[in-house]
């Protein structure tokens, strides 16, 4: 793989409610290479959104903490200013919001905001913003692109509001896209479709792209590289293949065996217990204890971190369970026996982590 | 756009033909000796046929003259009143209004707040009082502007028109522009935590633009929704200020109607003041729908 | 679970047609066919899929089926008897014997009232154990049966999650030990760790209590994880029925074929629809797929392909359905089931 394009390093985000503090995003870290597509998969609540806000820093505010350092062509963007910031948004990292009406402001034609976007990065003529514009619809696959350049945002169809909302984002070609859950909601027809537009884009313009989605079978899509996210962490990382053969993490193995895939014949899935934890009562030590099958009494207070798998090329994960326990539990679910009794673990599991 | 608009003016006429059967039953249980404009006989159609066909709205027994033409008598000063303190309360709400939600937190914001929240909370006829015993010529302790009972005509003398109104306009304005500088506030606060903020922001659009292109651009559009919500609000007060600052206009017209039980006169102003209401609401419907084209695909 | 056993509803040339206005004077332009003609059996104990992306009419289904939306025009049989038009006392008794879980487990509790009152609702209208006692035991029952904590009974909807509240949704629908459960999309809403779960608990149920379910849904591997049949929606009609095994190894129409395609994850040739879902009321002539469809010729545009017996369980709609060779070839890319 080639050198990574954007590198984030724990990025923390903390928000400041009348409820108490919200630790959104607490410590992730991944990097991406450029043409190479990163997905983060986590369920809502995980702070898949938050993260993604917070490498264009538009999660700063009054109320907001932030750490970590976002290291993009060798400077730091979380050390910016609002304005150099600026200079990098929307230029060569771009971002998607999750609603594409929400990436639009209401009251301005679709032409005049593809115009303003890439009129903020390059000094060019009116008329030649508005032909980039038409450019850009057509890239997108924007059927009759010189008529609906002259449209407002909700007079789109809603099946071309995704793609008018990649447009805006491709304005100026970035070199990272970070695109938060762009087909949620989308019918899969029509999600297939952006998905393969998204790999055309990345094909022809080299974009490193950062895919934030709760559905671990369009990671299964489109993904080099997975990230799991949960509870604000990230707990596991590897290729898309060593994820889905070699799963490390009891969370993932969990997401794995309860995700209903397209198969002939009723499948038993298995569902993970409980529920995600609420997102300003964190459980204390691993967040996914309380719905392990395999945590320890230590595992309530020891923080677990992502570290790289001995012997797993390019494989991290953040379980206090030694890497032989977790091969053995998975090999075992995955040949359909019922996981492991508690006791019969304890005797080959160490009390701490080494 | 032509369909919402006509749906706009069918919906003002439906309302107005229902604010005339209201006023209508109203004044006929309060009043037998005074029946209703146009019709000795208290027919409900002839009272329509009146209002709607012949704009009649009936005659003052107290001033022997038709409602319609005493109304007419006083619009000029009534709208002189209004309008001048309109523009002024909007004229001095929009940028306060912006800065103080741009600036959170800041002393500016916090003294305009404060400010504004007691202009609130302030009756128009003591506010008017206040400012006649501090600042009127005949009785004041700083005696620098006309005081009550000066007003003239703008085509008598415009000189003496402009100063005799600056005391009522600085009170119904200030009051009003407490009222708008808070809703300003309020709508950019609003409007700056919506996602396509954030989304111009990725974008790399720089803040001033952000702020007053997508920004303020929005709160502003929302604000006119708001201001024909709030004519009521500028009428009443207009009423009140006319009383204190006796400006024969419409507000001391109604007032002085009231008080000598000169019901037509009170029935004729409550449908013209409620056809004005319905007007200017289809006015601001329809500069609203320009502004938001979304509003009328609803 | 084979389309020889016994219709418990029988849906035969069902349409439900919407007026569709416009203008100043809601000038109506005509209607707008929301379920188009549309026939199928539900099987005594089955788990029938209806799938569809939005606008297919699923919804629309959904609600004739439980008789909360009268029909246009044709026939549902319950048990036999047509209850197209049924009123009164006859709508009360089908009320009984079928009951409709949603998408939006809020949208059936009261938010002010305790979860507990509005599970055991259905008793106070159909005036059943009425004592306070008998009726408290029952209802704890249901919660303890669908995984809620009875001793929750008295807790208002907003003190439970999604999963639970729909849990809650669950018990209201089996109180009155209904025949026949509808359930529109009933894991859409939540979170993913949390479908399954639900998905479990409407099985359990379905073989503990002999239920028929009737399971709408727009996603594919939901519902070919959960149901024995299969029909794909399209606009109004139904494209394609079988066996949920022969619908996802051959596919017959063409659409259930980009359909299967789309899924993602799924192990097989892409294959993209071109186009958009037409809007509301712009139903194409002749097949209505044919603009979108791969395989269109002329004879699509011109004549509605009637739903055909394909062999094997299949009817599918359509002129010039997928052969084996070309299913083969979609398949090739891996095997059908199992991850990727």
């Amino acid at each position: 793989m080639s050198e990574p394009i954007l590198s984030v390093e724990g990025l923390r985000v903390a928000f400041e409610t009348d409820a108490g503090t919200v630790h959104a995003v607490d410590g992730i870290s991944y990097t991406v290479a450029p043409g190479q597509t990163l997905v983060i998969v986590g369920e809502p609540g995980a702070g898949k959104t938050v993260s993604a806000r917070a490498v264009l820093g538009l999660t700063r505010g009054p109320a907001t903490r932030g750490g970590g350092r976002v290291m993009f062509a060798g400077r730091d963007l979380a050390a910016l200013e609002d304005g150099e910031l600026r200079q990098v948004a929307g230029d060569a990292i771009a971002m998607t919001p999750s609603e594409p009406l929400s990436a639009f402001h209401p009251l301005y034609r679709l032409g005049a905001q593809l115009a303003e976007a890439v009129r903020a990065h390059h000094a060019v003529s009116p008329a030649a913003a508005r032909d980039r514009a038409i450019g850009l619809l057509e890239l997108v696959g924007i059927p009759d692109p010189h008529r609906r350049i002259d449209v407002y945002p909700h007079q789109l169809p809603p099946g071309l509001r995704t793609r008018a909302m990649l447009a805006l984002a491709l304005a100026n070609g970035p070199k990272v896209l970070i695109a938060d859950d762009p087909t949620r909601g989308l019918d899969i027809t029509a999600q297939a479709q952006i998905l393969a537009l998204l790999g055309v884009v990345q094909e022809r313009l080299g974009t490193a792209i950062v895919y934030m989605t709760r559905d671990i079978a369009v990671a299964a899509e489109i993904a080099d590289e997975i990230a799991v996210m949960y509870s604000g962490r990230l707990v596991e990382r590897a290729g898309t293949e060593q994820i889905f053969v070699a799963p490390h993490h009891p969370y993932t193995w969990g997401l794995l065996r309860s995700v209903p895939h397209l198969g002939i014949g009723v499948a038993e899935l298995t569902p993970i217990p409980g529920a995600p934890p609420s997102v300003i009562d964190r459980p204390g030590g691993c967040h996914f204890h309380p719905r392990c099958p395999y945590a320890q009494e230590s595992h309530r207070r020891i923080d677990p971190q992502l570290r790289p798998i001995p012997g797993e090329d390019g494989h991290s994960v953040a379980c206090l369970l030694e890497p032989k326990i977790r091969r053995r539990i998975w090999r075992g679910l995955e040949a359909g026996q019922d996981p492991p009794s508690l006791a019969s673990l304890a005797s080959v599991m160490p009390e701490e982590e080494p | 756009m032509a369909v919402y608009i006509a749906t706009r003016v069918v919906r003002a006429i439906v309302l107005l033909i229902a604010v005339s059967i209201v006023s209508f039953v109203l004044f006929t249980a309060l009043s037998d000796a005074n029946p209703a404009p146009g019709a000795s006989s208290g027919n409900f159609f002839d009272y329509l046929n009146a209002v709607l066909l012949h704009f009649n709205f009936g005659y003052s027994a107290r001033n022997h003259q038709s409602v319609l033409s005493l109304v007419v008598g006083r619009l000029p000063a009534s709208l002189s009143l209004i309008a001048g303190a309109g523009l002024l309360a909007v004229a001095a709400a929009i940028p306060v209004g912006l800065v103080a939600a741009m600036r959170p937190g800041t002393r500016f914001e916090r003294i305009a707040m404060r400010t504004t929240l007691g202009l609130v909370s302030m009756p128009a006829f003591w506010l008017g009082l206040i400012v006649l015993y501090l600042f009127a010529s005949d009785i004041g302790k700083i005696p620098i502007f006309p005081g009550a009972g000066s007003y003239v005509g703008l085509t008598v003398n415009p000189g003496r028109w402009f100063t005799s109104l600056i005391l009522p306009w600085l009170v119904l304005a200030a009051i009003e522009a407490a009222i708008y500088t808070r809703l300003v506030r309020g709508q950019l606060r609003a409007v700056m935590d919506e996602d396509y903020i954030a989304s111009a922001r990725a974008r790399g659009v720089a803040e001033p633009r952000v702020v007053w292109r997508h920004g303020a651009a929005a709160a502003l559009a929302a604000l006119v929704a708001v201001l024909g919500l709030d004519l009521g609000g500028l009428i009443g007060g207009a009423v009140l200020t006319e009383t204190v600052f006796r400006i024969h206009g419409i507000g001391l017209l109604g007032y002085d109607a009231v008080l000598h039980s000169d019901y037509a006169t009170v029935q004729g102003m409550v449908l013209l003041a409620a056809m004005f209401i319905v007007v200017m609401n289809l006015i601001v419907d329809i500069g609203f729908a320009w502004l938001d084209p979304r509003v009328s695909v609803a | 679970m084979s389309a020889g056993g016994t219709p418990v509803i029988e849906v035969r040339n069902l349409v439900r047609r919407f007026p569709v206005a416009q203008g100043l004077l809601r000038r109506p332009l005509g209607t707008l066919a929301a379920v188009d003609d549309v026939s199928f059996d539900v099987i005594s104990g089955e788990t029938l899929g209806i799938v569809g992306e939005h606008g297919a009419g699923k919804s629309t289904t959904a609600r004739l089926l439980a008789r909360l939306l009268a029909p246009t025009s044709g026939e549902i049989r319950f048990q036999g008897r047509n209850i197209a038009a049924a009123r009164g006392a006859e709508l009360g008794q089908l009320r009984r014997d079928v009951q409709m879980i949603f998408a939006d487990p809020t949208s059936c509790l009261n938010p002010h009232r305790p979860v507990g009152a509005s599970i055991g609702e259905p008793y106070a209208i159909h005036a059943l154990h009425s004592g306070p006692g008998e009726r408290r035991r029952r209802v704890e029952g249901l919660m303890q049966r669908v995984g809620l904590d009875p001793a929750h009974h008295d807790r208002y909807p907003h003190e439970f999650s999604s999963a639970e509240r729909q849990r809650a949704g669950i018990a209201r629908a089996i109180a009155l030990e209904p025949k026949v459960l509808i359930a529109d999309e009933p894991v859409a809403a939540l979170d993913p760790s949390l479908q399954t779960q639900v998905l479990n608990l409407l099985r359990e149920l379905q073989r503990e209590r002999g239920l028929t379910l009737v399971f709408l849904t727009t996603d594919l591997a939901v519902a070919s994880q959960v149901c024995d049949r299969l029909a794909v929606m399209y606009l109004g009609k139904v494209l394609e029925l079988a066996p949920n095994e022969a619908l996802v190894v051959f596919p017959r129409h063409p659409y259930t074929g980009v359909l299967l395609s789309a899924v993602a994850g799924a192990p097989r040739k892409r294959e993209l629809i071109t186009g958009e879902m037409p809007g509301r009321g712009h139903v194409p002539s002749g097949c209505r797929f044919h603009p979108r469809c791969p395989k269109a010729e002329l004879m699509c545009s011109g004549h509605e392909p009637p739903l055909v017996d394909k062999g094997g369980g299949t009817v599918a709609a359509c002129h010039y359905p997928l052969t084996a060779e070309e299913s083969d070839s979609r398949l090739a890319a891996g095997a059908v089931e199992g991850t990727p």
